[in-house]
Order: structure tokens, then sequence, then C-alpha cells
């Protein structure tokens, strides 16, 4: 018994450096400690199967690491070393370049891949053909993934136009100048556009000309837009974590990767206000239902 | 119990409050490293010219597009020396106003000899420009030397890096005509380049009774620009160009015609240490000749210019503080026999600034600038300013400032030697060296209603001019006289600006200014402070997009009567209260966008009037033109 406590306690020695420096591959820095970042973060570690190390901004990074897992965009946007994969979510004004971290990077999406974000709307809008997309030019991440939605919506049948403002105040006459031109508006996870201000304009030019308004977070649905279609916090978590083990195993990343289930949130009083009739089988493969 | 549920948000506002959150939290970030400054958050008086509002105004020369803005003043038909237009701000025109810092993608363009700016010479084109950004009010602190009451920065297209081809050509009555062409696209695998040209000729204003002026225009502008990106943090640009013209000049007693030559490179390099974090380099030269065929004050005088800087911005402590700090050189050489003699006036100034903005809390923001500038005319002077910005609701914004700034004369006050006729001598003063002092307190707001379809603007200002000189006679020794420039006088300029601008919708707005303006002074002088700039203006127009592709834009502008030198100096002229009124009416092809044709008119209420003395006077001029462009982006 007393040989076998030694073995095991040797073992465990033996197995902690191992242990630790498996643990210091991967550490996680957090913007804040704001419920997006929390939530997701929890989720990641839970899929990776093991602690992860939370560092404060600013920290230096341990020569062991490996992967660098940010959370917000003030911890996407430090200063990491070029041998660690970064990989950042819930951060959608952001792109993080060359400029800001010399070594490979890997954005976790907020907001579905183009095709599975225009076979979503469809389900709940059969009729859907034109679709407006708003973004701000000044938020740097937005210009291609307008690009993409116009190109894949072209292969799928859709008309999407890519509205670009010069900044959030040129909003009211850039919904004025798409009446009767949009279906739909979809409504990206901008953070210079999305505030309390923006939203009710977009929410009353919804009800008042019967243009639904499609939006990045349940939340949002909530608060009146038709419906959100979005990846859950959870989710990009367990997307997060599959691209820390791939970083690990040196395998190679896209720039950007879209989680693969979507959540959406349909608000009944809000289609109703938008003149939207959402068929039962739409709302009964909704994830939530608002009244 | 009951005051903890009253204390406690509802559920209901805790959910709107948690789902803008996140957006509100990265937004911090996003703006923070852009460096994007709302307007409304601006702690002075600032007025911005947009590519489209140029391209809609029909007009034909820079000046003209400042003339219906708020607290500026543009008189036309000066043409003494070559430059035909006189712009400034705020209840101090003069006849030299150099206090209105004026700048070229950064670099300074005004005229060391008398102040002022030739316009009619600056080696920039209409269909390059940009934008172009109006700061009245002090801002030296941060520009330097000559800002003490303004400044107007012309910021130039930058190429995009896709192939765009743009022609635009008019003509019209009084023999004028304007072709300009530009080519953009890449080159050499990373640099983008835009090369560009304008050919302008024109017979001029007509003459006023009893003068004798050939106010003509031949005119070549050429610009290069050019940029790249060194490396994944560094971009590098280089400008240049010039204009070459002859023009003909306007005085009350003989004909005369000058040359201008107007030339400039420069280079500017940005390297971004972080994302909210960023250094500029940036050296220039520039190169100004002018001759007459007879005495004036741009006869054989040429002006060489070398401007250097280096300066770091940078956001900090969560994007709360803003920081510029920097450091500049100038040195300007001045040759001129007719006006220097042989002495070669020479400036050299050497200028360390620190700007700090803090956002105390999300309604309440300050500024504060410093800078101290060393000259080999004036020694060690210091400029600062400070300002505070207060944002009680969202789109509601008042602001107030104080400045000082100690403002270099021009090289004719302190160094002139002008002998314009075999009777007259004009004697500058070594004493003038000493720089005058503008202190400056203002107060303002501006606001947007209706979901920002209406915004409004109004600045208070008063401004003390401490010193500030004016020509006087010192004495008559047959048969010649003698005028001196002394630092006799004392100013105060006060006043009022109101802006209001209403957007329909896209491409179709309106708009209305108001600017009152009072200027007194201690030497009682009307002629050269007190009356010559109108004490009311007003200003009205707007855009429209019409129906079948048409659209068409109006501007309407009154001024008061006020005083005027008149040209050649000596008497003043009593310049009538007028009317203005421009106007564009184009047509762009609904099939084919990148083509429009049109047809402008300006002062279209009267065949003719005078702005400046009895020169020239100012007709009325229409003009029709087609413009193409292919390719670019959006």
């Amino acid at each position: 018994m007393k040989i076998a406590r030694t073995l095991f306690a040797c073992a465990a020695l033996a197995l902690l450096p191992a242990a630790t420096a498996r643990a210091q591959d991967i550490v996680a820095v957090l913007g804040s400690d704001m419920r997006p970042y929390r939530e997701t973060f929890a989720s990641c570690q839970a899929a990776l199967g093991r602690p992860v190390p939370v560092l404060p901004l600013g920290a230096d990074i341990p020569g062991s690491a490996k992967v660098v897992l940010a959370f917000g965009a003030k911890a996407a946007l430090e200063r990491y070393p070029g041998r660690v994969t970064l990989i950042y979510a819930i951060a959608p004004g952001v792109l993080v370049s060359r400029r800001t971290h010399p070594g490979p990077s890997v954005k976790i999406m907020m907001e579905p891949e183009a095709g599975a974000l225009l076979g979503r709307l469809r389900g709940i809008q059969p009729g859907l053909k034109r679709l407006a997309v708003l973004w701000t030019r000044t938020s740097a991440a937005r210009a291609a993934s307008a690009e993409r939605l116009v190109q894949t919506g072209a292969a799928r049948g859709f008309a999407v136009s890519s509205e670009r403002l010069d900044d959030a105040g040129d909003l009211p006459d850039r919904l004025r100048s798409l009446k009767g031109k949009a279906d739909a508006l979809w409504l990206p996870p901008d953070p210079l556009l999305i505030s309390a201000g923006n939203f009710e304009i977009l929410k009353h030019y919804s009800y008042d000309n019967d243009v639904p308004l499609y939006a990045p977070t349940a939340g949002l649905a909530e608060q009146g837009a038709t419906a959100g279609v979005s990846a859950t916090y959870e989710e990009m978590g367990r997307t997060m974590a599959a691209a820390a083990k791939a970083a690990l195993n040196g395998d190679a990343l896209p720039a950007e990767l879209h989680s693969e289930k979507i959540h959406v949130s349909i608000n009944r009083a809000a289609a109703a206000e938008a003149r939207l009739t959402i068929s039962s089988e739409a709302l009964r493969s909704a994830d939530k239902v608002l009244p | 119990m009951i005051a903890l549920v009253l204390a406690a948000p509802s559920g209901a506002a805790r959910a709107a409050e948690d789902a803008f959150e996140l957006f509100r939290e990265e937004a911090k970030v996003v703006t923070a490293t852009r460096r994007s400054q709302a307007i409304a958050e601006v702690p002075l008086a600032v007025d911005v010219i947009t590519a489209d509002e140029i391209k809609v105004s029909g007009a034909s020369n820079i000046w003209d597009l400042l003339r219906f803005r708020a607290g500026m003043d543009v008189l036309d038909g000066r043409s003494l020396d070559g430059n035909r237009a006189v712009v400034s701000a705020r209840g101090i025109p003069r006849e030299f106003a150099s206090n209105l810092l004026v700048l070229v993608d950064g670099r300074s363009v005004s005229s060391l000899n008398q102040g002022g700016v030739y316009w009619a010479q600056l080696p920039v084109q209409l269909q390059d420009i940009e934008r172009i950004e109006i700061v009245r009010g002090p801002n030296a602190a941060l520009y330097g030397t000559g800002a003490g009451v303004g400044v107007v920065n012309i910021l130039t297209k930058k190429p995009g890096g896709q192939a765009l081809l743009e022609a635009d050509t008019r003509a019209g009555n009084l023999g004028s005509i304007q072709a300009f062409q530009a080519v953009e696209g890449p080159a050499l695998g990373k640099i983008s380049l835009r090369i560009s040209h304008t050919f302008q000729q024109e017979k001029g204003f007509p003459r006023a009774p009893g003068s004798r002026v050939d106010d003509s225009l031949r005119k070549n502008v050429l610009n290069l620009r050019a940029g790249g990106a060194l490396s994944e943090r560094t971009d590098l640009e280089l400008f240049a160009g010039g204009s070459w013209s002859s023009a003909g000049l306007a005085d009350s007693s003989k004909s005369l015609r000058g040359d201008f030559d107007n030339q400039f490179a420069m280079l500017k390099c940005s390297h971004a240490l972080a994302e909210d974090s960023a250094i500029e380099v940036t050296g220039s030269r520039s190169d100004f000749r002018s001759d007459t065929t007879a005495w004036s004050l741009a006869r054989d005088s040429r002006q060489i210019q070398h401007d250097a800087e280096v300066l770091h911005r940078l956001a900090w402590a969560d994007g709360r503080l803003n920081t510029t700090y920097g450091t500049s050189y100038r040195g300007v050489v001045l040759a001129s026999p007719d006006l220097y003699g042989s002495a070669r006036p020479r400036l050299e100034l050497y200028r360390g600034y620190l700007q700090q903005g803090v956002k105390v809390t999300e309604r309440l923001s300050l500024q504060g600038a410093v800078s101290l500038e060393g000259s080999n005319m004036a020694g060690v002077q210091p400029n600062y300013q400070a300002a505070a910005v207060l944002a009680p609701v969202p789109e509601q914004a008042f602001r107030t400032s104080y400045s000082v700034a100690h403002t270099l004369r021009d090289f004719i006050p302190v160094y002139g030697f002008l002998t314009p006729d075999a009777n007259t001598v004009v004697l500058g003063d070594p004493a003038l060296s000493v720089p005058y002092k503008i202190e400056s307190y203002e107060a303002g707001y501006r606001g947007s209603w209706l979901e920002r379809r209406l915004e409004t603007d109004l600045s208070l200002f008063y401004t003390k001019i401490d010193n500030y000189h004016q020509l006087f006679f010192d004495s008559f020794v047959f048969p010649v006289t003698t005028l001196k420039l002394r630092n006799y006088d004392d100013a105060i300029a006060r006043g009022a600006e109101l802006q209001v601008k209403y957007r329909f919708s896209r491409g179709c707005w309106a708009y209305g200014n108001y600017t009152h303006e009072r200027v007194s002074d201690r030497a009682g002088d009307r002629a050269l402070m007190t009356e010559n700039t109108p004490a009311h203006k007003v200003n009205l127009g707007g855009s429209a997009a019409l129906p079948r592709g048409f659209s068409s834009s109006v501007n309407l502008g009154y001024k008061d009567a006020y005083f005027i030198g008149a040209v050649g100096g000596g008497s003043l002229a009593l310049v009538p209260a007028y009317w203005r009124l421009d106007l564009r009416l184009a047509y762009a092809p609904p099939r084919f966008r990148g083509a429009e044709c049109y047809v402008a008119g300006q002062n279209l209420l009267k065949s003719e009037h005078a702005e400046f003395g009895n020169g020239v006077l100012v007709a009325r001029t229409y003009a029709a033109g087609v413009s193409f462009k292919f390719g670019g982006s959006e």
C-alpha cells in the first residue's frame, strides 16, 4: 500500500509539469467581466474539458502558450507574441490584421454563415426576395461580410443590397431611400450601428413600412426585432474550443469560423406589427418564440 | 423592501440595457481605435463641405465654395497682384487675411509676403477635393501661427485601388473654358496613383468705370498623389503638383500682366504603433514665383518654403484620453527686390505642441492644447486653448472655449521697402516683429432633431486683437510721401453664427445660415477695421434630386453694405448691400450613371456688381458642361 502510494505520488509529480504545461498551452483573456464574455468562455472551457487559465489584460503570455483565446474587442486587440494562434470571439467590430497580431488569428463570428442565414430568413419569411443589409463603413469587419451576403444571395435567388453608411447618423436618410425597395432588413452585429436610439429608428421603420427587421441577437428580438438569428454564446464557445484543438494539432485554420448551430428567436408581436404572418412550421422550428 | 423594489430597475429596463450593453462596450473599443469623433463632440465651430456638395454647387473656383458658409466672407474681383479673391472669417477680412490658416492636405499655403492666400494660383483642383473642413475660431495651439481666427483645411481625394477615369469640361460666357481630366488606379503592385490636370481660361470680369484692367486668366494645374503600404503597419504617400498661370491684374492706373508658378512636393509617412497609436512624419517643399510687367506687389517675387513635422496621436485609458503631441519646423525665404530691396527676409519657426482630450463622463468632455513657438522674428511665444463640451442628452451638445494666440506678422510690415511710384515710399518697421495677440471667447450649441433630419448649430464669439498694424502717414519731404506700418490699433470682433440644415432624403436638403459680425477698434478707422465686413449675412439654399435623372441646386446669399479699400490703395469704396444667386441644373441618364451634363449660373440677379473696390466688377456668369466617370469604387 505504501509502495503504491509512493508510486502514485511519483507518477503525479512526473505528470504535474506536463499537466501544468498542457494547461498553459492555452490561455484566455477576457475584455471585461461582461456576461457574454463569461458565458462564451465557460462553454469553451467545458468543451475543452480542462481548466484554462485566465490572464488579465496586458499580462505577459507564458512561453508555453500556443493558443490565446480572446473574448471581446479589447482582448482581441492586445499585443500577443507572434508565435501564438489568436482565436477571438464576441468582437463584432474588429478584424485582427497582421498589423495587430503577426501570428495566425481566427475570428469566431457572431452571425451565421451567409448561406445559412439566408436559408433561415427564408424559412421565416418565404416570400423574401429583396434583403437590405445595413452596416457602417467605420466598422472594419463589415465590408467583407456584406459582400459575401450579396454574392451568396445572388447565387440563391435573393437580391441583397449592401447599404453602407458613412456613419450611423446617415441611418434615417438611408432607410427613407429604401422605401419600396426591400422586403426585409438585416442588421449585422455592427457595434457602431446598434444602439438604443438607432434600434428605435429601425424598429419604427419596420412597423411603419411593414418591413421585417432581423437582428443578430435574441436580446434584440426581445426588444422588438421580428426575429433574432445568431449563434449562441454557448455555441460560439464550443466552436472556439474546436478551433483551439485544431490549432494545437497544427491544422491550418481559416481567418473566420462560423458556428454550425443557429439560434432563432421569433417575436410574434413584432412580426404582426410588420404585417408578417409566420407559418406554424417556422414557429415550431424556432428555438424561442416570444409572444 | 419597498425602497429596494423602487430602486431596482424593472425587468424590462434591465433586459433593454442588456440587449445593447455588449454593443456599447464593443463600440467604445472600436471608436477609440478609429479615433473618429462626431462633429457634435468637437469643441469648436466646424463646417464640412463634402465632395457631393462641391459637385452640385456649380462653382468653378475654390473660393466660391466658401461664399455661402456661416461666418465666412468672400470678396471677388481684387486681382491687384494676381490674388483675385479674399477669403476671411469672423469679421476680420482685411485685404490680406493673415489670421485664417489655409491648408491643403495639412500643408500651409499662405503667402508670407502680405498674408492671405493666392487662391487663383493654388495647385489644387476642384474635382480633386474630397472635402473642405472649416474650423472657425482660434486653433493656433494645434496648427500654429496664422490660425488665430480659423483654419480651412482642403483635403484631396486619396487614390483607391481600382482603375478610374474622370473628365469634366465646361464653357461659358466671358470666354471661360475649364477642362479637367483625371486617371487613377493601381501601379507597380502595391501603389495607388492619381494624376489630374485642369486647363482654365477666362477673359475676366468687366472693368469698373475709370479703371484700366485686364482681368484675364490662363492656367494649367497638374497634381499627382500616390500612396501605398510599405508594411502592414506603415503607409507612405507622395503629393506633388503645380499651378502655372498667366493673369491680367487690376489696377486703376495701368494695365498689368503677371506670370505665376506655384509648385510643391510633400511626403507623408504614417506608422501604426498599435490600433490606437500612430506616428506621422511629413516633409514638404513649395516654391511660388511671380512676376509682373510693371511694379506690383507680385513683381519679381519668389517664396520658398520648407515644412517638416512629426506627431504622435494616441488614445488610452479605455479611450477616455486622446493625446496628440508633436513638433514642427517651417523655413521660409522670400526674395523680392521691389518689396524688400536687396534684403531676403526669412522665417525659421520651430514649434512644439500638445493637445489633450479627456472624456470625463459620457456627457462631459474637456480639451486643452498648448504650444510653444520659437522663431528668428519673435523669440519664443506661447499659444493655448481650453474647451469643454457638454451633451446632457443624446444629439444635443453645448460647447465653450477660450484661447490665446500670438500671431507673427507677414514680411511686408516688418521688412518692407516699397516704392509703388516715384512719389511714395512704404516702410516696414522691425519693431513689428513682435507678434500681436488674439484672445478669443466662444460658446456654441449643436443639436439634431427629428431623427437627425434637422441639424442646428449656433456660435457666439468675442475676439480681441491687440497691437494690430496699420498704415500711417510718417513724413513728407517734397515730393516723396513716406507711409509706415505701425502696431497702433486694438480691435474687438463680436458676432453670432446660426446654421440650420434639413435633410428630406438622400441628396435632397435645404439649409439656411445667418451671420452677424461687428468690429470695433481703438483707432476708429472704419476703412481698414470696423466697416469692411458686412454686419449681416444671410444664406439660403438647397439641393434636390428631381425625377427622370434631373437634379438641381440653388444658393442665395445676402450681404449688408461695407467699405473696402479701392484697387490700387488710396480711397475707400462703399459696396452697397446685394443679393447673389447661384444655380445649377444637371441631368444624368439613368442607364449611365457615370455621365452628367449640366448648366450653372453665378451671380444671376444682377448683370454685374462690385465686391472689391473699383478694379473689376463681378459679372453674371453662366456655363454648360459635361462630366464622365468610368470605373472606381462606390
